[in-house]
C-alpha cells in the first residue's frame, strides 16, 4: 500500500520513496526507506509523518508514490532505524563496495 | 581554501567565490540545519561589524564578519550539501570555499542533524560540533552525551546553549582544536581516485553525489551514486545515535499539542484567520495608510519633492520635456524616490517583520501544511503561501520571492496569479476606502467572492495547460518557539536592504518609461482608445479610462483615480474588480520580465488586460440586468 493509504495513527515501514530528490531529502530527515514511522492523514491536508521528535509533512501526491508495509512492532527507538528483518536484507545492496565495478 | 587547490582558482572565473579575503585569515563556516540557532553564534562571533552580501540570482543573503584571524561566514540552513534549492547551493558553494567548519547541532533533532554533520565529515573539512539547545532537549527527556559523540564523529564537540550563551566561548577556543572527522575508508578510497582531477575533497563528494553544477565547474561527468552514498551515511549516524543518546520516556507537552492544532482545519482554520486579521489591521492599515500616510504624504511629496523639483529646476530649468522627464508628475526623481522610499519602504519592512515573525516561531511551515491541499488544486503546494502573502504587500517583492518555489511551472503560475488577481497593499488600501463608500460589507463580501472565484479559476486553469508537474510539499516542522526579536530585526533589514537594492532601478526604469509615454501623448492616446471600451462595456463614465490607464504606472494611482468620479455602488465595484485584474505596475512588469523572460511577461500583461475587460463587462452586463 502507500503511505496515502495507510491507516492514520499505525505505525509503518517506509519501502519505497518514488521520488528522487524526495527519497534524498527524506534520508536526510531522517525517514528514509526502511524506517518505521507513524503517518498520519490530517483532514483536508497533507500526510503527518512522525518518527521520534521529528514531523514531517508531505503533500498527498508524494504520499501516493511512497510504499509502505505496516509495521506492528511500533520499534521507534533511535538506532533501530528500521533495519531489520526483511528491509534489511533488501536493502543489503546499499553498502559500500557491494556493487561490482563502480567508479574508476 | 583557494590558495591551497589550483582546480578552485582556476575556476573562479565562473563565480564560486563568495567573499575575498586577505591571505592568512581561516574561513571558518558556520553549517546547519534550519533553525538550530545559528545565527546566534555568528553575532555571538562577530559583534556589530558584519557584511552582509545577496547571493546573486537568489533570496537568500551570506553574513560574514571578522573574529581575530578568522573571516566568520554564515551559511543558510540546509538539511544537507547539495544543489537541490537557492539555500543549499549557496551554502554549497560557502562550504565549498571553508577551512574549517563549525556545525551547529540540534540536541532535539540529532537523527535529522547528524546526517548533515557526517556529510561534512565525509568532505574531509577540519571541524567543531556545537551541540546546541542541550537545556531543551534535557526536558524532552533526552541526554546526548558529547564525550560519546567526539569518539565516535573524531571532532570535537562542544555542549552550548546559545540562547544563554552557555559554552560560546568553549567553541571559539576549540576552533584551534578543529579535526577532520571519521569517515567510511572504502568512499574515501573512492574520493581519493577523484582527487586528481577535481582537486579538492569536498567537490570530489559532490561529484560523487551527483551534483551536476560542480561536476561542470570541473568538466566532469556528475557520478549518480547519491542514493547509494546517502543510506550508508545514514546508516552509520543511526548506529551512532543510540551510543550517544539515552532516551527516556515523556509526555508530549504542551507546545507539540499545540502544534498539531495548528494543522488540523478544524482548529488550525480560524487561528489562520485571527493571524490574517492581525496582519491586516498591522500592514493594511497601521502601515498601508498611518505611517505611508506621514512618509509618502508628509515627508515625500511636502518637502523632498519639492526640494528635488526646484534643484531640477535651476539645473534644466523648467517646462522642457527633459524637465519633465527627471522631475515631472512622473518623473525618474521624484517619481522612484517617493515611491521607493515614501511608500514601499516601510511595506517593504512590514511584511519581512511579519514575514520574520511566522518564519522564526516555526508557525510558517504550519501554515504550508494547512493550506497545502487547497494549493495543489490550483498547481502549487503549501510552500506558496510565502509568496501570496507578500503578494498583498508588494506584487513585485513577491515575484522575487517565488525563486524559492520547487520548479519553473510553480513559479510561473504564482507570478500570473499575483499579476492578476492580487490586489498589493498600496492599491487595497485605496479599494478598502472604496468600498466603504460604495456601501460598506455587502459590497465588500461581493468583491472579495469575485476576486476568489477569479483566483480559483485562473489557478485551475494555468495549473491544467501550462505543461509538466508540480512538486509535492516536504517540510520538517520545526518546534514552535517564541521569535528572538534580534533576530527578527536583523533578518527583516536584511531583507529589506536586500530588495530595495535589487528592485529600485526597475522602478527608476518605470517611471522613465512613463514619462517618455507621458511626454510624447502616448498616454493620453492611450485613454482615449480605452474610452470607448470603458463606457458601452463596463458602462463607466469615459474619465474612469484615465484610471486605469494610471493603474499602469501605479495600481494604486489608478484606483484612487476612482474617487472623484462620484460613480454609484454598483459602478465601485465594477471599476474595482476591473481594476484588480488590470495590469500590475510597471515595475513590476519590469521584474516579472527579468525573472520569467519576455514572453511570459506579455503573457502576464496582455491577458491582465483581456481578463479585467470580460471579468469587468460581465460584472456590469449582470448587474445592469438586475
Amino acid at each position: 500500500m502507500t503511505l496515502l493509504e495507510a491507516k492514520s495513527g499505525r505505525p509503518v515501514r517506509i519501502l519505497e520513496i518514488g521520488d528522487a530528490q524526495a527519497r534524498a531529502q527524506c534520508i536526510r530527515l531522517g525517514i528514509g526507506e526502511g524506517t518505521v514511522v507513524d503517518a498520519e492523514r490530517l483532514r483536508v491536508g497533507p500526510v503527518l509523518v512522525r518518527h521520534h521528535d521529528s514531523e514531517v509533512c508531505l503533500g498527498r501526491e508524494l504520499a501516493g508514490r511512497i510504499l509502505v508495509e505496516e509495521a506492528p512492532e511500533a520499534n521507534l527507538r533511535p538506532g533501530r532505524g528500521g533495519m531489520h528483518g526483511r528491509a534489511q536484507r533488501d536493502r543489503r545492496r546499499w553498502r559500500f563496495g557491494s556493487k561490482r565495478g563502480g567508479p574508476r | 581554501m583557494s590558495g591551497q587547490s589550483p582546480a578552485a582558482t582556476g575556476h573562479c572565473c565562473q563565480g564560486t567565490t563568495v567573499v575575498e579575503v586577505p591571505e592568512g585569515t581561516r574561513k571558518v563556516v558556520l553549517v546547519g540545519n534550519p533553525n538550530v540557532g545559528k545565527s546566534l553564534f555568528f553575532n555571538a562571533f562577530t559583534g556589530l561589524y558584519v557584511d552582509v552580501s545577496n547571493y546573486p540570482g537568489t533570496t537568500v543573503s551570506i553574513s560574514s564578519g571578522r573574529m581575530d584571524d578568522y573571516l566568520i561566514l554564515d551559511s543558510p540552513g540546509v538539511y544537507g550539501v547539495s544543489s537541490f534549492n537557492d539555500e543549499e547551493t549557496v551554502a554549497r558553494d560557502v562550504i565549498l570555499e571553508a577551512d574549517i567548519v563549525v556545525n551547529v547541532v540540534d540536541a532535539v533533532h540529532l537523527e535529522r542533524d547528524l546526517f548533515l554533520t557526517q556529510q561534512l565529515i565525509d568532505m574531509g573539512l577540519p571541524m567543531v560540533v556545537a551541540l546546541n539547545m542541550v537545556d531543551e532537549a534535557g526536558k524532552r527527556g533526552l541526554r546526548v552525551d558529547p564525550a560519546a559523540l567526539s569518539r565516535e564523529l573524531g571532532v570535537p564537540v562542544i555542549p552550548t546553549v546559545a540562547t544563554q550563551r552557555e559554552g560560546l566561548e568553549e567553541v571559539k577556543q576549540a576552533l584551534s582544536e578543529a579535526r577532520i572527522g571519521v569517515s567510511d575508508p572504502i568512499l574515501q578510497d573512492r574520493l581519493l581516485g577523484l582527487l586528481d582531477r577535481v582537486g579538492s575533497k569536498p567537490e570530489a563528494l559532490m561529484i560523487l553525489e551527483g551534483d551536476p553544477y560542480v561536476a561542470e565547474r570541473h568538466g566532469v561527468e556528475p557520478q549518480g551514486m547519491r542514493d547509494e552514498l546517502y543510506m550508508a551515511r545514514r546508516q552509520r549516524v543511526n548506529a551512532i545515535l543510540p551510543r550517544v543518546i539515552d532516551r527516556r520516556e515523556h509526555t508530549l507537552d504542551l507546545r507539540t499539542r499545540l502544534g498539531h492544532a495548528l494543522i488540523r482545519p478544524l482548529t488550525g482554520l480560524p487561528v489562520l484567520v485571527v493571524t490574517l486579521f492581525l496582519m491586516y489591521e498591522l500592514i493594511g492599515v497601521l502601515v498601508a495608510q498611518i505611517i505611508v500616510g506621514f512618509t509618502e504624504g508628509t515627508v515625500m511629496q511636502g518637502y523632498v519633492e519639492p526640494l528635488l523639483r526646484s534643484a531640477a529646476q535651476a539645473v534644466l530649468g523648467d517646462s522642457n520635456a527633459l524637465y519633465e522627464l527627471v522631475a515631472g508628475e512622473f518623473g525618474v526623481l521624484t517619481l522612484t524616490v517617493t515611491y521607493v522610499i515614501g511608500l514601499l519602504l516601510p511595506l517593504v519592512i512590514g511584511f519581512y517583520l511579519m514575514l520574520s515573525v511566522l518564519e522564526d516561531s516555526g508557525y510558517l511551515p504550519r501554515i504550508a501544511a494547512l493550506t497545502d491541499r487547497m494549493m495543489t488544486s490550483i498547481g502549487l503546494n503549501g510552500r506558496a503561501v510565502i509568496p501570496m502573502i507578500l503578494g498583498f504587500g508588494c506584487i513585485t517583492m513577491a515575484t522575487i520571492t517565488t525563486r524559492i518555489l520547487g520548479n519553473e511551472r510553480e513559479r510561473k503560475i504564482a507570478t500570473a496569479l499575483m499579476a492578476f488577481a492580487i490586489p498589493c497593499s498600496a492599491q487595497l488600501g485605496v479599494i478598502v476606502a472604496l468600498l466603504a463608500v460604495a456601501g460598506g460589507p455587502r459590497m465588500a463580501l461581493a468583491y472579495g467572492l469575485i476576486m476568489f472565484m477569479v483566483f480559483g479559476l485562473l489557478g485551475v486553469a494555468l495549473s491544467r495547460y501550462l505543461p509538466g508537474t508540480s512538486t509535492s510539499l516536504l517540510i520538517d516542522l520545526p518546534p514552535l518557539r517564541v521569535p528572538r526579536p534580534i533576530n527578527v530585526l536583523t533578518k527583516t533589514w536584511y531583507k529589506t536592504t536586500g530588495f530595495i537594492r535589487e528592485v529600485t532601478v526597475y522602478f527608476a526604469a518605470g517611471a522613465l518609461l512613463i514619462g517618455t509615454l507621458q511626454v510624447t501623448g502616448a498616454l493620453v492616446a492611450a485613454q482615449d482608445l480605452a474610452a470607448p471600451l470603458v463606457e458601452g462595456w463596463l458602462r463607466l463614465p469615459r474619465e474612469a479610462a484615465t484610471a486605469f490607464i494610471m493603474g499602469f504606472v501605479r495600481r494604486d494611482f489608478g484606483a484612487a483615480g476612482l474617487y472623484d468620479l462620484g460613480l454609484s455602488g454598483p459602478a465601485i465595484l465594477v471599476s474595482l474588480v476591473t481594476i484588480t485584474l488590470f495590469v500590475p505596475c510597471v515595475a513590476s512588469v519590469l521584474v516579472i520580465m527579468k525573472e520569467r523572460g519576455r514572453s511570459f511577461m506579455i503573457f502576464t500583461w496582455v491577458g491582465s488586460v483581456v481578463l479585467a475587460f470580460t471579468v469587468g463587462g460581465l460584472l456590469a452586463q449582470f448587474i445592469g440586468l438586475l
